[in-house]
């Protein structure tokens, strides 16, 4: 990512250590609400919200193709520009290119995790044209250099005097650590900027393909004021947000609105239909929608589809033990958490991210918490089998890429490509559950299939399932643990332990398993 | 007046929840009052008022209040405040400068306590949303038990260029999750329910 | 009289080689709840550790092994939830055809000790005594795939234990299996966040039914000194069961 502060370390544990060091972070995240509204509390007040939203994005994962094509009519229809973008460069070059050709000086942005995705403020830096945020939380983190840290709460890593200390070098004049004053002095100085900017971009919680409607919610009013005010307006809309209907937001909404703050509704849900009517005093005069793919329609069929369900509600942040320690900044990614773990590899085709789906505690918090049950936790583990390890598939800047996937592979239906009687050759693993469906990434299993994390568990796993196989194990573990004295503790790392020791004492094995108590028992020479 | 536990109870206690201003009012009532918030609201800035016209494609729902927000507009060009509407020349240099913006409302939901504007020719989607106050005359009419029956309500006809809902005064809780209000919106709504009785 | 049931010991690999006692103990509060136990030599280990490092195929195989080893018994006893969560949540999902079959009928008949006595058996009180002040953690894939919650409780409750939740129960202790080799320093803030809450109870145990989330626990705890002391469900309640004569041959932590 150009121009943004990177944090340090080069990996996630790394930069989880650098975490839990800052002692400012770790009280900045304890303000994190944990349980603001969770699954649980939807379905003991509204019960059928969840069934019906999940019904509803199951009816557009099920046909996401014929969905977008019906809005992106209906958009059309109503007068909005829409383009198709496969990739995030496309999706930033169309706008820039749009900036430029309108001769745009000052864009405003509304919080969007899309944007972040794309790099747009740097891309429309690059090409000269300037980038503002203005949702107080993302104009914070932008004044910071930095990402946001939490998808609903930009800014929820800083304390307020963090936040006063950096308001105040951009004032030019102190600014006491007090919510109200630094809130009040965000509106004041943005206000000029609203009346003045050209073009207004925004994300979309919802794009609806009956009648061609966006849907955004805001507390702050920051998305009412970029699509009012600035005569062009750009929304980003990855192709996940499309809905049947727009009647459909009346379930979606309250859904994503309690899990993510509590609320029953934001303050704010703006429907725009178009750019403003004959006669209107407001409103744009342009609308363009972006529609960016970015390997997500490469999903559909595969286990991973579940993901394009996610309402970006930041339930799962909220509960997860292991952000609520870190924060956001820890994973490098524009999505963070446990969906951030999941949707970060399978966006960038398994180059980024790799080594996020292995730092997690599998708790399944975030699985409980998601509103549109989505199985995180098992979509997790599913990762680290179709990654090779936690580092990248394809190491950067080496010339190897991961192939295509293979034409003998069999299609989404499972039909060999050279027709049903055709054979492909086949891989280990395959008639597994696990390869039901297209390949969501490039996978390793058919890249390398013997690589050495497999041949280390195979033969474990050949060695375990046999009693004899098992005892000779635990015989040997118990013959190392004897080397260290007759202690059941140690704090010296001992093979196979990695950094167990580092934070913990060893438990060692004891010198009788407990199926040699039990045969003792049989025998009588035991009694319990 | 309505009972607490009907659509216009529940609404004005989940508009309060959300911290509206409310007050209720009758039609012979609603004039004079809203006159009197609005000439307070503003201190001697200008008013802004746009609560549209049956004609241009609202949910006609203003004939309900429309007169009365007329009269009350005519009260205060009376008394000696400036007020300034959409068809004149001089909303644009003026609105910046407005204290209260006035606007109807299309539906609202009581459940949720949100209310619902179509935007339109004589209905500025800026009213509600740059000056510091928002009066808002929400017609007894309008008001359904929940969201999906106020979605319904506010979309028959076809969806405007813009359709706005608003809880209450805009806020952020960004910073340490503390709630601060307004941040770019309104910090102040005021809320006129127009009832029969 | 109606016949003693029989359950098969599913004693998990954890449990065999590192805390033997816990199985001693699991047995002991089964018969005195009038059950009688197996245990299949054969059985060796659930497969978890396999699948999550990412492993399924090595994982099947141990599953394969294991609904052999268990094949044919009536109900099947884990003293873990997280290896009674493996079975039910993830044999099914990782085999197929008749396997997928068989997966399924053994998740049917297997039980976490305390689901296994509080919600099969019936039985809450089987025995013994506590007079102690406990706090409990709810430990992960127990708690969520196979709904340990309240059996634990009503268990420790019908002892005349008095429990004093703390302010976390169900939040997750750090151990993750791999992840605790991986992530020392995140595993043992989570240990300390979870020992803390413990700690802020007053309570003299802090009881789970995983013995791994407890041996990660216990391993903080020698280093830090704080929080209660760790332990095992069955193991508090075995020491409120009746003296039995002869040599418990007990190596306990």
């Amino acid at each position: 990512m150009t121009g943004r502060v990177v944090t340090p370390g080069r990996t996630f544990k790394e930069r989880a250590e650098h975490a839990l060091a800052n002692a400012g972070l770790q009280a900045a995240m304890r303000n994190l609400d944990r349980r603001l509204f969770t699954a649980a509390d939807v379905e003991r007040t509204t019960p059928w919200l969840k069934d019906r939203a999940a019904s509803i994005r199951r009816e557009t994962l099920s046909d996401l193709d014929g969905w977008l094509d019906r809005a992106a009519a209906a958009l059309e229809a109503v007068g909005a520009v829409v383009h198709r973008a496969a990739t995030p460069a496309d999706a930033a070059r169309y706008v820039v290119d749009l900036a430029l050709r309108e001769g745009v000086r000052e864009v405003v942005k509304s919080k969007s995790m899309a944007t972040e995705e794309i790099d747009l403020a740097d891309a429309l830096r690059a090409a000269g044209v300037a980038s503002l945020e203005t949702d107080l939380g993302e104009y914070v983190v932008e004044v910071a250099g930095e990402r946001p840290s939490h998808m609903v709460t930009p800014a929820i890593h800083k304390t307020i005097p963090q936040v006063a200390d950096l308001l105040t070098a951009e004032a030019g004049r102190a600014l006491p650590p007090d919510a109200e004053v630094l809130t009040r002095w965000v509106r004041d100085h943005l206000r000029p900027r609203f009346l003045a900017a050209e073009m207004g971009v925004t994300g979309a919680n919802f794009v609806a393909a009956d009648t061609g409607t966006v849907v955004l919610v805001t507390n702050e009013g920051n998305g009412r004021l970029c699509t009012t005010l600035p005569r062009i307006q750009v929304v980003l809309a990855p192709v996940d947000k499309v809905v049947p209907r727009l009647a459909d937001v009346s379930v979606l909404l309250p859904l994503l609105t309690r899990s993510a703050t509590g609320q029953a509704l934001t303050n704010y849900v703006t429907m725009i239909t178009g750019p403003r009517r004959a006669g209107e005093l407001d409103g744009p005069e342009q609308v363009h929608v972006v529609l960016l793919d970015h390997n997500r329609r490469r999903l559909l069929g595969t286990p991973y589809e579940e993901m394009l369900a996610c309402i970006r509600c930041g339930a799962c942040l909220n509960v997860c033990p292991v952000y609520r320690h870190t924060s956001g900044h820890a994973y490098d990614s524009v999505y963070t958490g446990p969906m951030g773990k999941i949707l970060t590899p399978l966006l960038s085709g398994g180059e980024e991210g790799c080594d996020l789906p292995f730092a997690s505690t599998l708790c399944g918090a975030c699985t409980e918490a998601c509103p549109v049950e989505i199985p995180l936790a098992d979509l997790l583990v599913r990762l680290r089998s179709d990654l090779r390890g936690p580092g990248p598939l394809v190491r950067p800047g080496s010339a190897r890429r991961p192939p295509p996937p293979s034409p003998s592979a069999p299609d989404r239906l499972g039909v060999p490509a050279g027709g049903p009687g055709s054979r492909p050759r086949r891989l280990p693993g395959e008639g597994y559950p696990w390869w039901a469906g297209g390949a969501a990434l490039p996978s390793p299993r058919r890249d390398a299939p013997y690589g050495r994390r497999r041949l280390g568990f195979a033969a474990w796993a050949a060695l375990w399932s046999t009693p004899a196989g098992y005892r000779l194990g635990a015989a040997a573990s118990r013959a190392g643990a004897r080397l260290l004295g007759r202690t059941r503790w140690t704090g010296r790392r001992v093979p196979g332990s990695g950094e167990w020791t580092v934070t913990r004492d060893l438990p060692l094995p004891a010198a009788r398993p407990f199926r040699d108590r039990w045969a003792a028992r049989e025998s009588g020479v035991e009694r319990w | 007046m309505s009972s607490p536990a009907g659509p216009v109870g529940r609404l004005r206690s989940a508009l309060e929840a959300n911290r509206c201003e409310v007050h209720l009012a009758t039609p012979a009532e609603l004039p004079e009052n809203l006159a009197a918030l609005a000439a307070s609201a503003a201190a001697g800035t200008p008013v802004a008022a746009a609560p549209g016209s049956g004609a241009d494609g609202g949910s006609g729902a203003e004939a309900a209040v429309g007169p009365s927000v007329r009269r009350a507009i005519e009260m205060l060009a009376g008394d000696g405040v400036e007020v300034v509407t959409p068809g004149e020349p001089a909303w644009a240099a003026r609105l910046p400068s407005a204290g209260v913006g006035i606007t109807g409302a299309d539906a609202a939901a009581a459940a949720e306590g949100v209310m619902a504007l179509r935007s339109g020719p004589t209905r500025p989607r800026a009213t509600s949303l740059v000056p510091p106050v928002h009066l808002c005359v929400v017609p007894e009419s309008v008001v359904e038990p929940d969201f999906e029956a106020a979605l319904a309500r506010a979309l028959a006809g076809g969806p405007p260029s813009a359709l706005t809902w608003i809880g209450g005064p805009s806020r952020t809780g960004d910073l340490e999750m503390r709630t601060t209000m307004g941040v770019h919106g309104p910090l102040r709504v005021v809320v006129m329910i127009a009832v029969d009785r | 009289m109606a016949p003693r049931p029989t359950v098969a010991l599913l004693v998990t690999c954890v449990v065999d080689q590192i805390a033997p006692d816990t199985g001693v103990a699991a047995v002991r509060l089964l018969e005195a709840a009038g059950v009688d136990v197996a245990f299949p030599p054969a059985q060796t280990c659930c497969g978890q550790p396999a699948l999550s490092a990412g492993e399924p195929e090595a994982a099947a195989r141990l599953a394969r092994h294991t609904l052999e080893v268990f094949d044919g018994y009536e109900a099947v006893v884990v003293p873990s939830g997280s290896c009674a969560a493996m079975v039910h949540h993830w044999y099914t999902r990782l085999l197929t055809g008749r396997d997928r079959d068989r997966a399924g009928t053994l998740a049917a008949r297997t039980f976490e000790l305390s689901r296994y006595l509080v919600d099969e058996l019936g039985v809450t009180d089987v025995g013994a005594r506590l007079d102690t002040t406990v706090t409990v953690h709810d430990a992960c894939h127990g708690l969520r795939n196979h709904g340990v919650s309240r059996s634990p409780r009503a268990l420790l409750e019908a002892a005349g234990a008095t429990i004093v939740e703390m302010a976390e129960p169900e939040t997750c202790c750090g151990f993750g299996g791999t992840f605790s080799q991986h992530h020392g320093a995140l595993a043992g803030a989570l240990a300390d966040a979870k020992l803390g809450g413990a700690a802020a109870t007053g309570a003299e145990w802090l009881v789970s039914g995983d013995a791994a989330c407890l041996l990660h626990l216990e391993g903080r705890r020698r280093r830090t000194g704080a929080g209660p002391r760790p332990v095992h469900l069955a193991d508090l309640l075995a020491r409120g069961l009746p003296a039995r004569t002869g040599a418990p041959g007990a190596d306990g932590p």
